[in-house]
């Protein structure tokens, strides 16, 4: 069977480390104030630590990303979001990276009722903001409504 | 999972995304100088779990 990695708790996160003695930072930003939520909510992310060059395939650290999101709502009912950074032009490929982790790894969760959403925002300079929002099912229209209540002006919903 | 697709015009709420967005490339620098545990800035790190 599969086994994730453990993690460690360090300053400013956590992190783990890999057979191939690769380490990975993780982190969660409270960004409720934001958002002006009643619930707490949370910037998502992770990254490997100074390493150049070829990344071996090791399929525990997918699962160890996805396990620590089913950790997280395990023991809360707070939301997370999970935005990929754009600067180099990956953000769609990190994207289909992440799906395929969720996708694989979802069987091993302990919490039930875990999902997510995505939200393409686009606006006028044609660029878009790809917003994943994770949740425990119950709180699937709360998390939606914190995206959506900040948007007090117009806005579309094109499909 | 459900997808949506959302034309905005509302330039707040692009700049809160922005926002999340920014601070991810600014820590993913950091990760990456393998300085990440030395942040010092206004970003509020958490630790739920």
């Amino acid at each position: 069977m599969l086994v994730p990695y453990n993690i460690s708790v360090v300053d400013n996160g956590y992190e783990f480390t890999t057979k191939n003695n690769l380490t990975y930072s993780v982190y969660f930003i409270d960004i409720t104030e934001t958002f002006q939520s009643q619930v707490k909510v949370y910037s998502f992310g992770f990254g490997l630590v100074n390493h150049a060059g070829e990344i071996p395939p090791d399929e525990r650290v997918g699962h160890t990303v996805t396990k620590i999101l089913d950790d997280f709502f395990c023991v809360n009912d707070d939301i997370i979001l999970y935005v990929p950074m754009e600067s180099d032009g990956k953000e769609k490929e990190r994207l289909r990276l992440f799906d395929i982790w969720w996708a694989t790894y979802k069987k091993y969760f302990v919490c039930e009722n875990l999902d997510k959403d995505r939200i393409e925002f686009r606006y006028e300079s044609n660029k878009d903001f790809i917003v994943t929002i994770f949740f425990k099912e119950p709180q699937r229209q709360p998390a939606l409504e914190i995206l959506y209540g900040s948007l007090p002006e117009i806005w579309d919903e094109s499909k | 999972m459900k997808t949506k697709v959302i034309n905005i015009r509302n330039t707040e709420f692009i700049k809160k995304i922005q926002k999340i967005v920014d601070e991810k490339e600014f820590i993913y620098q950091k990760i990456k100088e393998g300085k990440f545990k030395e942040i010092k800035s206004d970003i509020k790190f958490a630790r739920p779990l």
